[in-house]
């Protein structure tokens, strides 16, 4: 089944073809015994999200495009938020659920600077909160359609780089991938970062990250060429940085290899 | 305050003879008794000021706030009783969750300030509550408005100003404000006279310490509520010091 | 008789449709066609899928189930009565999209609605935004929907300029929906059209048959201005109820 013909019947019909494997059962029963469908299907989703730690913090990549079902309809949509101070948001999954998402963070970046008590969120705060919010809606069998990747610099400048996922399962990692990165970009990100974060610099990651983001783009019909990469750099203390900086990148498209397409000529 | 309205005091429910309610006077009497508050309407932004009388030399000075972060864009300063400020931040807060959570939008000053001023003056139609002993400053920017500065005061009574002053020396400091081309004046130059007119309008209570706190919305704060950084504002009571200097020799007891 | 050969009168009203809002130099054009279908019947082929939710400034294109995008621009058009009373002021076009938002997230799943808000405000000019299936909120320049608009995707990838005259964008917009009338069998009617600008709302009818299909003029190959449609004559005052 297609993510359109699912968003057709989206009572009982969690996607196949998604991010996420659907749950066994998204269904509620009301008192009168007929079935009360809660958990809807994804229906604008994004595709994989990509990232790692490096030498001077955490890196985050993904395409700007959102796709329904098959087709590409949204071609130039930010899919990373900062939570400041210190924290960048990625998603894969449902738009609609992550835009909920998003103004929960922003409520809770408000809260924190009304109390105006010298302190602030950092990653490890974000991460635990977005965990509690998606296990709590699992429990309703009403889940956010959302993979969620949390990185950024903690208070004592340290990485922090971890994932959520629909049913409020989380971990902590060196390198996070999503949905299809599973399955193509973790293997080339730890074939490239394990046991050698502290010798990567922001121009080797980035690269990293583009290979990766190229073979996804090569071969998942989900993913898209113009991609968009954040980091979160812990605090330079020698230059007298005091505070981590986050930046997010404007959309790059990848350079891809199509020559030798004229080489292949007929079927056997 | 001539006639003691013997009886027609003690209830919000009931005019006096001659067509007053004195609790919603006495109300605004406790804020005429507090420290003073201030806000003034720059080129680009608004400016809120506080004097802070430091009661206790063993409390925590950060805790004594009055000045308070209500939204992204919109900053509230209050004179008068400490914990009624605290109540009707707490409803601010609310107007501006709850306007947010429906609208997905901030809300403007315009509005938030009518709310709110409509709950102050609930609290002086009704035998079972007291009016709030609070006048609070509204500042706030909105991409509609731009920065605009209000004043809601116990009665209800609520306005847009260029410049405005509550608590005690509000006289000297309206003397003062008058006194300024708002228009013309940077975010930075407003800072520094926030706190000479503040220093001016603590001749009234010159006995006693006190901290100053400046907030801003300006081009500097990207049009959010911030605190003054800390070098601007030292370099600015610096400045405010000087120009006041050959009226008035201060101690150093600004100079922390 | 052969009863089960008869059309199913029973399916939902629904706008199998062609709707589009696009931004161009002075403000938005909003269009759509005017075939509402239940199965393979047309239940009205004069509907009206423009839909004003706020006197001369903000207007929305309904697709999707008739009832529900109904009942859901009513509710919207109050809330904006509401805020324009409040901030004595016309509501931004960004307020009417959120509602919308709002009204669709939450109610996600039991809602068959993908919805185009457009319109003119002061803070920003002319504004659209698309609230499709699902419930979330996407600013664009430019934004078609419904079941034609697969149909007129390239079309619109490769004609459509921000810089558009009034006319040029006019012309751009009526060749999209002629061109997914003609292969979309759940678009068809007439045209439908709605200029919003600071200076207000202008809306205008025009028969499919009456647009020469081929690139929107302004653009290169384009024929040149003379050649185009006059407004379609009405004797009777054209009324929608649906």
């Amino acid at each position: 089944m297609t993510l359109a013909s699912a968003a057709r019947q989206p009572t009982f019909a969690p996607s196949d073809s998604g991010a996420e494997k659907p749950m066994s059962a998204p269904v509620a029963f009301s008192r009168g015994g007929t079935p009360t469908a809660h958990a809807s299907s994804p229906i604008m989703t994004g595709a994989a999200v990509l990232a790692l730690k490096y030498k001077d913090g955490v890196m985050i990549a993904c395409d700007n495009h959102l796709m329904f079902g098959s087709m590409d309809k949204f071609r130039n949509v930010e899919r990373l938020i900062t939570v400041e101070p210190a924290t960048i948001v990625g998603f894969s999954g449902d738009y609609a659920d992550f835009q909920y998402i998003k103004s929960l963070l922003d409520d809770l970046v408000l809260k924190e600077r009304t109390c105006d008590d010298g302190h602030s969120l950092s990653p490890r705060h974000v991460f635990e909160y977005l965990a509690s919010m998606m296990y709590h809606r699992r429990n309703k069998f009403d889940p956010l359609w959302n993979t969620l990747v949390v990185a950024g610099v903690d208070t004592q400048g340290k990485s922090f780089l971890g994932q959520v996922d629909l049913r409020g399962g989380s971990y902590q990692a060196d390198t996070v991938t999503t949905g299809f990165g599973n399955y193509l970009g973790q293997p080339l990100l730890r074939e490239a970062v394990e046991g050698k974060i502290d010798s990567i610099d922001e121009e080797a990651a980035k690269e990293i990250m583009k290979d990766a983001l190229k073979v996804l783009f090569y071969r998942n019909t989900q993913a898209a060429n113009t991609v968009q990469i954040g980091v979160v750099r812990r605090p330079d203390a020698q230059a007298g940085e005091t505070k981590p900086t986050i930046q997010i990148d404007e959309p790059i498209t990848l350079d891809t290899e199509w020559g030798f397409a004229q080489m292949v000529v007929g079927y056997r | 305050m001539s006639s003691i309205g013997t009886g027609y005091d003690l209830s919000c429910t009931t005019y006096s003879p001659d067509g007053r309610v004195f609790q919603v006077e006495y109300a605004t009497k406790a804020v005429e008794n507090a420290s003073t508050v201030i806000g003034l309407r720059c080129k680009d932004g608004i400016i809120l000021g506080v004097e802070k009388l430091i009661v206790n030399k063993l409390a925590y000075a950060p805790a004594n706030k009055r000045i308070y972060h209500v939204g992204e864009n919109i900053g509230v300063a209050a004179a008068g009783l400490l914990a009624d400020a605290r109540a009707l931040v707490s409803r601010f807060r609310e107007e501006y969750d709850h306007f947010k959570e429906f609208n997905s939008t901030v809300i403007t000053g315009r509005v938030l300030c009518g709310r709110v001023a409509r709950f102050a003056h609930a609290y002086t139609l009704h035998s079972s509550v007291r009016p709030f002993g609070v006048t609070a400053l509204l500042a706030s920017h909105s991409k509609e408005n731009g920065p605009e500065l209000f004043m809601i005061e116990p009665s209800g009574v609520a306005m847009r100003y260029f410049a405005c002053a509550a608590g005690k020396g509000r006289q000297a400091a309206r003397t003062e404000l008058e006194k300024l081309d708002w228009m013309q004046l940077t975010a930075v130059e407003a800072v520094t006279h926030v706190i000479r007119i503040l220093h001016i309008a603590h001749e009234s209570n010159k006995e006693k310490p006190f901290d100053i706190d400046v907030s801003w919305i300006c081009e500097q704060s990207d049009y959010k509520h911030e605190f003054v950084p800390d070098h601007i504002f030292q370099e600015a009571q610096r400045a405010a010091l000087e120009a006041l200097q050959p009226e008035d020799d201060f101690d150093d007891e600004m100079e922390d | 008789m052969v009863f089960h050969q008869l059309p199913d009168f029973g399916q939902a009203v629904s706008l199998g449709t062609t709707i589009m809002a696009v931004k161009f130099k002075d403000g938005v054009i909003l269009a759509a066609d005017s075939r509402t279908s239940s199965g393979s019947y047309i239940v009205n082929r004069v509907a009206d899928k423009l839909t004003e939710l706020y006197p001369d400034s903000i207007y929305c294109c309904r697709s999707g189930s008739a009832a529900d995008t109904q009942a859901i621009a009513d509710i919207i058009r109050y809330y904006l009565q509401v805020h324009a009373a409040e901030h004595d002021a016309p509501p931004p076009v960004e307020i009417a999209a959120n509602l919308f938002h709002k009204v669709c997230y939450s109610n996600r799943g039991m809602l068959s609605a993908g919805l185009i808000v457009a319109g003119w405000d002061k803070a920003s000019g002319g504004a659209v935004y698309n609230i499709p299936q699902g419930g979330s909120v996407h600013q664009l320049d430019i934004s078609i929907g419904g079941s034609g608009s697969i149909f007129i995707y390239g079309y619109c990838d490769e004609f459509y300029r921000p810089d558009m005259s009034k006319e040029e964008c006019l012309d751009f917009c009526r060749k999209a929906v002629a061109l997914a009338i003609s292969r979309d069998g759940s678009s068809g009617g007439v045209i439908r059209t709605c200029v919003i600008t600071e200076a207000g709302a202008e809306r205008d009818v025009i028969p499919f048959y009456e647009v020469k299909i081929g690139p929107p003029m302004g653009a290169p190959g384009a024929a040149p201005a003379a050649a185009e449609a006059a407004p379609m004559q009405t004797d009777v005052e054209v009324h929608s109820d649906n």
